[in-house]
């Protein structure tokens, strides 16, 4: 693959995923910060009774305790949390994929890069600088800001950490990946 | 709305390494949202506090009020309270209380939590930060 693809379209695919991704991560935010409307056909789904209510007894729906608020057990109430509830779930469920997206981009964009070579991606919810440098050059390096974010490598014997058991020198080349990632994650107390 | 750094190294083929043992730490400074604007510091004798100083409705706390009513019930919240000694020597007490005023004697501990900081002993940094994560509370009180 690496002889037959090259740096620039690699980085420019990578790049439209990861603005992808962070515009799907944005879209599952906003209605649970309060800040956009859901779609009509996420509530209505949302509120549509599970068509395994009768068999599971783990259903959401036979806890109103989970959506109501305090003694309030309005239908409004009720239906209004009963879909920040699914949106919830499909947020940390997005937010996995998301991870894995980006994991794989990175690992796609290891593979084409030069050593000395420095790629950094900015977006609404995602901001990364990817790196390739030689082993030698790890001890007492700042590695490139994202975001803001800043992360300084103490002097090690890098070889021997990353590579243990193997055949290293101080040029073999290694990559790396900083990641800042804006989102809202969401606990159920 | 929450922030995750990370910062992971993959060899010549784009698999990942771990890194183990080490023995010494990666720094990783994680930002503040630009976007909040820090209030200056004030100055305050707080060593000339006691039961009977009117001045503080009695009370042998210093009280600070903070009103962290969010804009939407659902967004996490978390109030940092910020604090200097101007001398080492002297240890603080820090009590806080949700939606109440705190009220710690020998006889009566009406708090949500409470630390004792000692400056001196630490580094000649003095600067103490007390951070609360909450959910849904609306008011903390801070002595």
């Amino acid at each position: 693959m690496v002889d037959t693809v090259s740096y620039e379209d690699a980085q420019m695919a990578v790049s439209s995923i990861a603005q992808l991704a962070s515009n799907v991560l944005v879209s599952v935010n906003t209605p649970m910060l309060g800040r956009g409307n859901v779609l009509n056909l996420d509530y209505d789904r949302a509120n549509q009774l599970p068509a395994d209510y009768d068999t599971d007894i783990e259903s959401v729906w036979s806890n109103p305790n989970l959506f109501a608020d305090g003694d309030d057990f309005s239908w409004e109430t009720i239906q209004n949390n009963r879909n920040l509830y699914y949106q919830q779930q499909s947020s940390n469920q997005v937010l996995g994929q998301i991870d894995d997206t980006i994991s794989k981009s990175v690992n796609v964009l290891t593979y084409h890069m030069n050593v000395g070579q420095t790629n950094t991606i900015t977006t609404g919810s995602i901001s990364m600088i990817t790196q390739k440098q030689t082993i030698s050059n790890l001890s007492s390096y700042t590695v490139p800001q994202a975001a803001g974010a800043k992360i300084n490598l103490p002097t090690l014997p890098y070889c021997d950490l990353l590579f243990p058991n193997e055949t290293c020198s101080d040029t073999s080349p290694i990559t790396m990946n900083v990641r800042i990632v804006f989102f809202f994650f969401y606990i159920r107390l | 709305m929450s922030r995750s750094v990370s910062l992971g190294f993959l060899d010549s083929t784009g698999a990942s390494r771990t890194l183990t043992n080490l023995q010494q730490l990666i720094e990783i400074i994680i930002p503040r949202d630009p976007s909040l604007t820090l209030p200056a510091m004030t100055f305050q004798n707080v060593s000339g506090q006691n039961t009977s100083s009117s001045g503080n409705n009695n009370r042998q706390f210093s009280l600070f009020y903070v009103n962290v009513t969010g804009p939407s019930a659902l967004i996490t919240l978390s109030a940092s309270f910020e604090f200097k000694s101007n001398n080492p020597a002297l240890g603080f007490a820090v009590i806080y209380r949700f939606d109440a005023i705190p009220i710690l004697n020998s006889s009566m501990n009406m708090t949500d939590g409470g630390r004792v900081f000692c400056p001196a002993g630490k580094s000649n940094k003095y600067l103490i930060i007390l951070i609360l994560f909450f959910f849904f509370s609306l008011v903390v009180y801070f002595s």
